[in-house]
Protein backbone atom coordinates (compact mmCIF):
# COMPACT_ATOMS: atom_id res chain seq x y z
CA UNK A 1 0.00 0.00 0.00
CA UNK A 2 1.34 3.85 -1.03
CA UNK A 3 -0.79 6.70 0.05
CA UNK A 4 0.00 10.01 1.03
CA UNK A 5 -2.55 12.46 2.59
CA UNK A 6 -5.55 11.30 4.72
CA UNK A 7 -4.40 9.32 8.04
CA UNK A 8 -3.57 6.25 7.05
CA UNK A 9 -5.10 3.11 9.68
CA UNK A 10 -3.92 -0.34 8.99
CA UNK A 11 -5.84 -2.60 11.23
CA UNK A 12 -4.58 -5.91 12.66
CA UNK A 13 -7.47 -7.63 10.90
CA UNK A 14 -5.94 -6.06 7.48
CA UNK A 15 -3.90 -8.39 5.21
CA UNK A 16 -1.69 -10.05 7.36
CA UNK A 17 0.88 -12.73 5.94
CA UNK A 18 1.84 -15.64 8.49
CA UNK A 19 4.77 -16.30 8.84
CA UNK A 20 6.33 -20.15 9.65
CA UNK A 21 6.96 -20.51 13.40
CA UNK A 22 10.41 -21.35 12.29
CA UNK A 23 11.49 -17.99 11.11
CA UNK A 24 11.96 -17.51 14.61
CA UNK A 25 14.81 -18.73 16.78
CA UNK A 26 14.52 -17.35 20.41
CA UNK A 27 17.95 -19.83 21.47
CA UNK A 28 21.54 -18.20 21.08
CA UNK A 29 20.80 -15.09 22.76
CA UNK A 30 23.66 -12.60 22.00
CA UNK A 31 23.42 -9.05 23.57
CA UNK A 32 20.58 -9.86 26.45
CA UNK A 33 19.74 -5.80 28.10
CA UNK A 34 17.16 -5.87 30.48
CA UNK A 35 15.95 -3.77 33.29
CA UNK A 36 17.85 -0.76 31.91
CA UNK A 37 16.66 2.72 32.24
CA UNK A 38 17.32 5.89 31.33
CA UNK A 39 15.33 9.11 30.98
CA UNK A 40 15.26 8.73 27.38
CA UNK A 41 16.26 5.38 25.35
CA UNK A 42 16.56 2.62 28.12
CA UNK A 43 19.09 0.85 26.97
CA UNK A 44 20.51 3.00 24.51
CA UNK A 45 20.62 6.93 23.52
CA UNK A 46 22.03 8.04 19.80
CA UNK A 47 22.01 11.54 18.83
CA UNK A 48 23.79 13.68 16.28
CA UNK A 49 25.17 12.62 13.04
CA UNK A 50 27.20 10.37 12.21
CA UNK A 51 25.88 8.66 15.30
CA UNK A 52 25.03 4.81 14.56
CA UNK A 53 23.93 2.00 16.98
CA UNK A 54 24.23 -1.71 15.57
CA UNK A 55 22.60 -4.41 17.09
CA UNK A 56 23.77 -7.89 15.92
CA UNK A 57 21.54 -11.25 15.65
CA UNK A 58 19.64 -12.87 18.28
CA UNK A 59 19.93 -9.62 20.64
CA UNK A 60 16.99 -9.64 23.59
CA UNK A 61 15.83 -6.26 25.04
CA UNK A 62 13.69 -7.03 28.04
CA UNK A 63 11.77 -4.45 30.64
CA UNK A 64 13.81 -1.81 29.30
CA UNK A 65 12.83 1.51 30.06
CA UNK A 66 10.11 0.62 33.19
CA UNK A 67 8.64 2.28 34.31
CA UNK A 68 7.88 4.72 31.60
CA UNK A 69 8.30 8.48 32.08
CA UNK A 70 10.63 8.79 28.73
CA UNK A 71 10.55 8.34 24.79
CA UNK A 72 11.91 5.51 23.96
CA UNK A 73 12.24 2.37 26.71
CA UNK A 74 14.64 0.63 24.77
CA UNK A 75 15.90 2.60 21.86
CA UNK A 76 16.13 6.62 21.27
CA UNK A 77 17.49 8.05 18.18
CA UNK A 78 17.81 11.88 16.67
CA UNK A 79 19.81 12.15 13.33
CA UNK A 80 21.26 8.92 14.06
CA UNK A 81 21.09 5.64 12.37
CA UNK A 82 20.40 2.07 13.93
CA UNK A 83 20.52 -1.29 12.74
CA UNK A 84 19.51 -4.35 14.27
CA UNK A 85 20.09 -8.05 12.50
CA UNK A 86 17.90 -11.08 12.41
CA UNK A 87 16.16 -12.71 15.27
CA UNK A 88 15.75 -9.81 17.24
CA UNK A 89 13.40 -9.95 20.16
CA UNK A 90 11.87 -7.31 22.45
CA UNK A 91 9.04 -7.76 25.15
CA UNK A 92 7.94 -5.73 27.79
CA UNK A 93 9.80 -2.78 27.39
CA UNK A 94 7.88 0.62 27.84
CA UNK A 95 8.17 4.70 27.44
CA UNK A 96 5.92 7.46 27.07
CA UNK A 97 6.14 7.06 22.97
CA UNK A 98 7.57 4.08 21.49
CA UNK A 99 7.37 1.28 24.27
CA UNK A 100 10.80 -0.36 22.40
CA UNK A 101 12.19 2.02 19.95
CA UNK A 102 11.62 6.27 19.30
CA UNK A 103 13.02 7.67 16.42
CA UNK A 104 13.08 11.04 15.44
CA UNK A 105 14.35 14.24 13.05
CA UNK A 106 15.99 12.12 10.06
CA UNK A 107 16.58 9.13 11.66
CA UNK A 108 17.07 5.52 9.73
CA UNK A 109 15.94 2.66 11.26
CA UNK A 110 16.31 -1.02 10.29
CA UNK A 111 15.05 -3.91 11.26
CA UNK A 112 15.92 -6.68 9.21
CA UNK A 113 14.20 -9.34 10.76
CA UNK A 114 12.93 -11.64 11.95
CA UNK A 115 12.09 -9.51 14.62
CA UNK A 116 9.72 -10.41 17.18
CA UNK A 117 7.81 -7.25 19.31
CA UNK A 118 6.15 -8.46 22.25
CA UNK A 119 3.91 -6.91 25.02
CA UNK A 120 5.95 -3.73 24.60
CA UNK A 121 3.60 -0.52 25.88
CA UNK A 122 3.31 3.12 25.18
CA UNK A 123 1.99 5.76 26.86
CA UNK A 124 0.28 7.61 24.12
CA UNK A 125 1.66 6.62 20.54
CA UNK A 126 3.79 3.87 19.02
CA UNK A 127 3.61 0.59 21.75
CA UNK A 128 6.22 -0.63 20.16
CA UNK A 129 7.77 1.44 17.65
CA UNK A 130 7.59 5.63 16.88
CA UNK A 131 8.52 7.18 14.50
CA UNK A 132 8.74 10.67 13.78
CA UNK A 133 9.96 12.97 11.18
CA UNK A 134 12.38 10.14 9.90
CA UNK A 135 14.23 9.57 6.45
CA UNK A 136 13.31 5.63 6.76
CA UNK A 137 12.15 2.81 8.72
CA UNK A 138 12.53 -0.42 7.99
CA UNK A 139 10.73 -3.47 9.30
CA UNK A 140 11.08 -6.71 8.19
CA UNK A 141 9.43 -9.83 9.24
CA UNK A 142 7.94 -8.42 12.00
CA UNK A 143 5.67 -10.35 14.53
CA UNK A 144 4.29 -7.81 16.77
CA UNK A 145 1.96 -9.19 19.43
CA UNK A 146 0.56 -7.82 22.35
CA UNK A 147 2.06 -4.37 22.37
CA UNK A 148 0.10 -1.55 22.85
CA UNK A 149 -0.72 2.15 23.52
CA UNK A 150 -2.28 3.06 26.27
CA UNK A 151 -4.15 6.05 26.68
CA UNK A 152 -4.06 8.12 23.16
CA UNK A 153 -4.16 4.51 21.47
CA UNK A 154 -2.21 5.86 18.42
CA UNK A 155 -0.54 2.87 16.73
CA UNK A 156 -0.79 0.13 19.05
CA UNK A 157 2.51 -1.83 17.43
CA UNK A 158 3.81 0.80 14.83
CA UNK A 159 3.11 4.62 15.16
CA UNK A 160 4.49 6.89 12.46
CA UNK A 161 4.76 10.31 11.93
CA UNK A 162 6.13 12.26 8.85
CA UNK A 163 8.34 9.20 7.72
CA UNK A 164 9.44 9.95 4.04
CA UNK A 165 10.14 5.89 3.48
CA UNK A 166 8.20 3.39 5.94
CA UNK A 167 8.66 0.04 4.68
CA UNK A 168 6.67 -3.61 6.88
CA UNK A 169 7.71 -6.58 5.54
CA UNK A 170 5.79 -9.98 5.98
CA UNK A 171 4.16 -8.96 9.36
CA UNK A 172 1.90 -10.89 11.65
CA UNK A 173 0.07 -8.65 14.51
CA UNK A 174 -2.64 -8.57 16.96
CA UNK A 175 -1.74 -5.52 18.69
CA UNK A 176 -4.75 -3.59 20.55
CA UNK A 177 -5.93 -0.88 18.42
CA UNK A 178 -3.99 -1.11 15.19
CA UNK A 179 -0.98 -2.37 13.89
CA UNK A 180 -0.09 1.25 12.39
CA UNK A 181 -1.10 4.23 12.12
CA UNK A 182 0.67 6.50 9.86
CA UNK A 183 0.03 10.32 9.53
CA UNK A 184 -1.11 12.84 6.82
CA UNK A 185 2.73 13.70 6.28
CA UNK A 186 3.92 9.95 5.59
CA UNK A 187 4.84 9.89 2.38
CA UNK A 188 5.35 6.76 1.56
CA UNK A 189 4.49 3.82 2.68
CA UNK A 190 4.62 -0.33 1.99
CA UNK A 191 3.14 -2.65 3.73
CA UNK B 1 52.34 9.78 48.94
CA UNK B 2 50.72 7.13 46.58
CA UNK B 3 50.41 3.79 46.68
CA UNK B 4 50.16 0.01 45.34
CA UNK B 5 47.93 -2.08 47.59
CA UNK B 6 48.88 -5.86 47.33
CA UNK B 7 46.03 -7.69 49.04
CA UNK B 8 47.09 -11.12 48.25
CA UNK B 9 49.47 -12.84 45.81
CA UNK B 10 52.01 -10.65 43.55
CA UNK B 11 52.55 -8.34 41.30
CA UNK B 12 54.57 -8.59 38.52
CA UNK B 13 55.28 -7.92 35.04
CA UNK B 14 56.64 -9.75 31.82
CA UNK B 15 58.24 -7.86 29.05
CA UNK B 16 56.20 -7.09 26.05
CA UNK B 17 58.11 -3.83 24.72
CA UNK B 18 61.06 -4.44 22.81
CA UNK B 19 64.25 -2.35 23.50
CA UNK B 20 62.70 -1.98 26.98
CA UNK B 21 64.37 -2.01 30.30
CA UNK B 22 62.78 -3.78 32.76
CA UNK B 23 63.12 -2.38 36.20
CA UNK B 24 62.48 -4.76 38.63
CA UNK B 25 61.24 -4.02 42.55
CA UNK B 26 60.56 -6.00 45.67
CA UNK B 27 60.49 -2.96 48.34
CA UNK B 28 59.99 0.58 48.05
CA UNK B 29 63.60 1.47 48.22
CA UNK B 30 64.52 -1.09 45.08
CA UNK B 31 62.34 0.51 43.15
CA UNK B 32 63.07 4.36 43.32
CA UNK B 33 66.50 3.17 42.46
CA UNK B 34 65.79 1.06 39.77
CA UNK B 35 63.37 3.59 37.94
CA UNK B 36 66.14 6.10 38.23
CA UNK B 37 68.61 4.79 36.94
CA UNK B 38 66.88 2.95 33.89
CA UNK B 39 66.47 4.90 30.68
CA UNK B 40 63.34 5.11 28.27
CA UNK B 41 61.43 3.09 27.23
CA UNK B 42 60.82 0.70 30.54
CA UNK B 43 58.67 -1.47 31.81
CA UNK B 44 58.29 -1.50 35.70
CA UNK B 45 57.84 -5.14 37.18
CA UNK B 46 56.68 -5.46 40.92
CA UNK B 47 56.93 -8.32 42.65
CA UNK B 48 55.26 -8.29 46.17
CA UNK B 49 54.55 -10.00 49.16
CA UNK B 50 50.75 -9.82 49.70
CA UNK B 51 49.98 -7.46 52.00
CA UNK B 52 52.79 -5.61 50.79
CA UNK B 53 52.36 -1.41 49.71
CA UNK B 54 54.87 -0.11 46.70
CA UNK B 55 55.02 3.89 47.95
CA UNK B 56 54.50 5.48 44.18
CA UNK B 57 56.16 8.71 44.85
CA UNK B 58 56.15 9.33 40.56
CA UNK B 59 55.48 6.21 38.83
CA UNK B 60 51.73 5.74 39.40
CA UNK B 61 51.69 7.76 36.35
CA UNK B 62 52.05 5.35 33.52
CA UNK B 63 54.34 7.68 31.76
CA UNK B 64 54.89 8.02 27.82
CA UNK B 65 57.71 5.31 26.81
CA UNK B 66 57.01 3.59 29.76
CA UNK B 67 55.01 0.87 30.17
CA UNK B 68 53.49 -1.39 32.69
CA UNK B 69 52.58 -4.97 32.80
CA UNK B 70 50.86 -5.98 36.19
CA UNK B 71 49.61 -9.67 36.22
CA UNK B 72 47.80 -11.31 38.98
CA UNK B 73 46.01 -13.88 40.23
CA UNK B 74 42.29 -12.56 40.67
CA UNK B 75 43.46 -9.73 42.98
CA UNK B 76 42.02 -6.40 43.32
CA UNK B 77 44.22 -3.16 43.18
CA UNK B 78 42.58 -0.54 45.47
CA UNK B 79 43.43 3.16 46.32
CA UNK B 80 46.54 3.82 43.69
CA UNK B 81 47.57 7.12 44.53
CA UNK B 82 46.86 9.56 41.76
CA UNK B 83 48.75 12.62 42.67
CA UNK B 84 45.72 14.77 43.87
CA UNK B 85 45.81 17.01 46.47
CA UNK B 86 42.46 16.50 47.63
CA UNK B 87 42.46 13.96 50.73
CA UNK B 88 40.69 10.63 50.37
CA UNK B 89 40.58 11.02 46.39
CA UNK B 90 42.49 7.90 44.42
CA UNK B 91 42.53 6.58 40.57
CA UNK B 92 44.03 3.97 39.74
CA UNK B 93 46.00 4.81 36.61
CA UNK B 94 46.70 8.22 34.98
CA UNK B 95 47.75 6.74 31.82
CA UNK B 96 49.94 9.64 29.84
CA UNK B 97 50.70 9.55 25.78
CA UNK B 98 51.32 7.06 24.16
CA UNK B 99 51.92 4.73 26.91
CA UNK B 100 50.44 1.03 27.37
CA UNK B 101 49.37 -0.25 30.07
CA UNK B 102 48.06 -4.06 30.42
CA UNK B 103 46.94 -6.18 32.81
CA UNK B 104 45.91 -9.67 33.80
CA UNK B 105 43.92 -10.84 36.04
CA UNK B 106 43.29 -7.52 37.71
CA UNK B 107 40.16 -5.73 39.39
CA UNK B 108 39.90 -2.10 39.53
CA UNK B 109 37.86 -1.53 42.76
CA UNK B 110 36.75 1.44 44.52
CA UNK B 111 38.57 4.10 42.88
CA UNK B 112 37.15 7.36 43.24
CA UNK B 113 37.92 11.22 42.30
CA UNK B 114 35.38 14.37 41.60
CA UNK B 115 37.92 15.30 38.51
CA UNK B 116 38.33 12.72 35.74
CA UNK B 117 37.67 9.03 35.83
CA UNK B 118 37.31 7.75 39.20
CA UNK B 119 39.46 4.36 38.06
CA UNK B 120 41.14 5.23 34.85
CA UNK B 121 42.26 8.02 33.10
CA UNK B 122 43.99 7.93 29.57
CA UNK B 123 45.56 11.49 28.82
CA UNK B 124 47.48 12.27 25.57
CA UNK B 125 46.90 10.82 22.53
CA UNK B 126 47.51 7.45 20.87
CA UNK B 127 47.89 5.48 24.56
CA UNK B 128 47.39 1.39 24.44
CA UNK B 129 45.19 0.02 26.89
CA UNK B 130 44.75 -4.16 27.30
CA UNK B 131 42.43 -5.41 30.15
CA UNK B 132 42.13 -9.34 30.66
CA UNK B 133 40.19 -11.26 32.97
CA UNK B 134 39.77 -7.70 34.40
CA UNK B 135 36.45 -6.34 36.93
CA UNK B 136 36.09 -2.85 37.37
CA UNK B 137 34.06 -2.49 40.67
CA UNK B 138 32.30 0.16 42.93
CA UNK B 139 34.36 3.25 41.22
CA UNK B 140 32.99 6.70 41.00
CA UNK B 141 33.34 10.14 39.54
CA UNK B 142 30.88 12.50 41.04
CA UNK B 143 31.54 16.30 41.33
CA UNK B 144 28.84 19.13 42.20
CA UNK B 145 30.57 21.16 40.21
CA UNK B 146 32.46 19.68 36.89
CA UNK B 147 30.91 18.44 33.86
CA UNK B 148 30.92 15.14 32.93
CA UNK B 149 33.28 12.40 34.29
CA UNK B 150 33.04 8.54 34.28
CA UNK B 151 33.34 6.26 36.49
CA UNK B 152 36.23 3.71 35.96
CA UNK B 153 37.49 4.26 32.65
CA UNK B 154 37.77 7.77 30.52
CA UNK B 155 39.59 7.37 27.26
CA UNK B 156 39.83 10.72 26.28
CA UNK B 157 43.65 11.19 25.48
CA UNK B 158 42.58 10.79 21.79
CA UNK B 159 42.97 7.77 19.02
CA UNK B 160 43.89 5.87 21.94
CA UNK B 161 42.97 2.24 22.09
CA UNK B 162 41.52 0.22 24.79
CA UNK B 163 40.96 -3.76 24.70
CA UNK B 164 38.88 -5.69 26.71
CA UNK B 165 39.54 -9.69 27.26
CA UNK B 166 36.55 -12.08 27.19
CA UNK B 167 34.50 -11.73 30.50
CA UNK B 168 35.08 -8.13 31.60
CA UNK B 169 32.95 -6.94 34.13
CA UNK B 170 31.69 -3.41 34.98
CA UNK B 171 29.84 -3.81 38.09
CA UNK B 172 28.19 -0.65 40.33
CA UNK B 173 30.30 1.98 39.15
CA UNK B 174 28.85 5.48 39.09
CA UNK B 175 29.84 8.96 36.89
CA UNK B 176 27.91 11.70 36.10
CA UNK B 177 28.85 10.49 32.05
CA UNK B 178 29.22 7.59 31.40
CA UNK B 179 28.92 5.53 34.75
CA UNK B 180 31.03 3.17 34.02
CA UNK B 181 33.19 4.58 30.57
CA UNK B 182 33.59 7.60 28.60
CA UNK B 183 35.35 6.90 24.89
CA UNK B 184 35.74 10.12 22.82
CA UNK B 185 37.85 11.54 20.37
CA UNK B 186 38.54 9.20 17.68
CA UNK B 187 39.39 6.61 20.28
CA UNK B 188 38.10 2.94 20.53
CA UNK B 189 36.80 0.50 22.57
CA UNK B 190 37.02 -3.22 21.20
CA UNK B 191 35.84 -6.26 23.73
CA UNK B 192 35.89 -9.33 23.64
CA UNK B 193 33.13 -12.32 24.19
CA UNK B 194 30.73 -11.73 27.18
CA UNK B 195 30.91 -8.76 28.11
CA UNK B 196 29.15 -8.05 31.25
CA UNK B 197 27.68 -4.38 32.24
CA UNK B 198 25.76 -4.53 35.38
CA UNK B 199 24.10 -2.27 37.47
CA UNK B 200 26.18 0.84 36.97
CA UNK B 201 24.64 4.53 37.19
CA UNK B 202 25.35 8.22 35.37
CA UNK B 203 24.02 10.28 37.96
CA UNK B 204 23.26 14.22 37.22
CA UNK B 205 24.77 17.05 39.20
CA UNK B 206 23.17 20.15 40.80
CA UNK B 207 25.40 22.52 38.35
CA UNK B 208 25.01 20.64 34.55
CA UNK B 209 22.05 18.39 32.95
CA UNK B 210 24.82 15.53 33.07
CA UNK B 211 24.04 11.95 33.86
CA UNK B 212 23.72 10.15 30.58
CA UNK B 213 25.32 6.87 29.22
CA UNK B 214 24.43 4.32 32.63
CA UNK B 215 27.49 2.52 31.66
CA UNK B 216 29.09 3.81 28.45
CA UNK B 217 28.87 7.34 26.73
CA UNK B 218 30.62 7.89 23.11
CA UNK B 219 31.36 10.91 21.69
CA UNK B 220 33.16 12.67 19.72
CA UNK B 221 33.99 9.87 16.55
CA UNK B 222 34.23 7.23 19.25
CA UNK B 223 33.89 4.13 18.02
CA UNK B 224 32.56 1.12 20.10
CA UNK B 225 32.63 -2.96 18.94
CA UNK B 226 31.16 -4.90 21.45
CA UNK B 227 31.78 -8.83 20.88
CA UNK B 228 29.12 -11.31 21.30
CA UNK B 229 26.92 -12.41 24.00
CA UNK B 230 27.38 -9.23 25.76
CA UNK B 231 25.17 -8.64 28.99
CA UNK B 232 23.71 -5.03 29.94
CA UNK B 233 21.63 -5.37 33.02
CA UNK B 234 20.13 -2.81 35.70
CA UNK B 235 22.07 -0.02 34.30
CA UNK B 236 20.16 3.56 34.66
CA UNK B 237 20.68 7.03 33.53
CA UNK B 238 19.55 10.22 35.05
CA UNK B 239 18.86 11.68 31.92
CA UNK B 240 19.33 9.75 27.98
CA UNK B 241 21.01 6.16 27.60
CA UNK B 242 20.11 4.03 30.60
CA UNK B 243 23.09 2.02 29.50
CA UNK B 244 24.54 3.19 26.48
CA UNK B 245 25.03 6.64 25.18
CA UNK B 246 26.06 7.75 21.74
CA UNK B 247 26.75 11.20 20.29
CA UNK B 248 28.79 11.90 17.39
CA UNK B 249 30.38 8.39 17.47
CA UNK B 250 29.15 4.39 16.86
CA UNK B 251 28.63 1.62 18.98
CA UNK B 252 28.34 -1.97 17.37
CA UNK B 253 27.29 -4.97 19.04
CA UNK B 254 28.11 -8.19 18.07
CA UNK B 255 28.48 -7.14 14.07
Amino acid sequence: MSDVGQKNVVRHHDSLTLLPASHVRIGNRNLTAVDNKGLSGGLAYGAGRPSTITIGANAWLERNGMPATGDGGALFLQQATLFIGPNFTAIANGAVRGGVIFSTTKSNITLVGPARLLDNVAISSGGAISSNDDYSLFLGEAILLRNCSVSAGDGGGVFVSAATNFTMMGYVSSDASCIVMCDAQTTSINL
Amino acid sequence: MQEISCTSGSLYASSFQNNATVVYASNNAELANAFAAAGNPKIIQLTAPPGSNFNMTSTSNVLTNVSWCIEGLNQTITRLGDGSSTLGERRHFNVWGSATLQTVGISFAGGNLSYGAGGIQVIGAGARLAFYEAKFLRNSAYSPDFLAKSGALDAGGGRCQIFLGDGTVFDSNVGTGGGAMMIRLDANLTTGVELALINNRAVKNPTNTNGYGGCLSAQSGGTVFIGPRARMIGNSAATNGGCLHVSGASISVDV
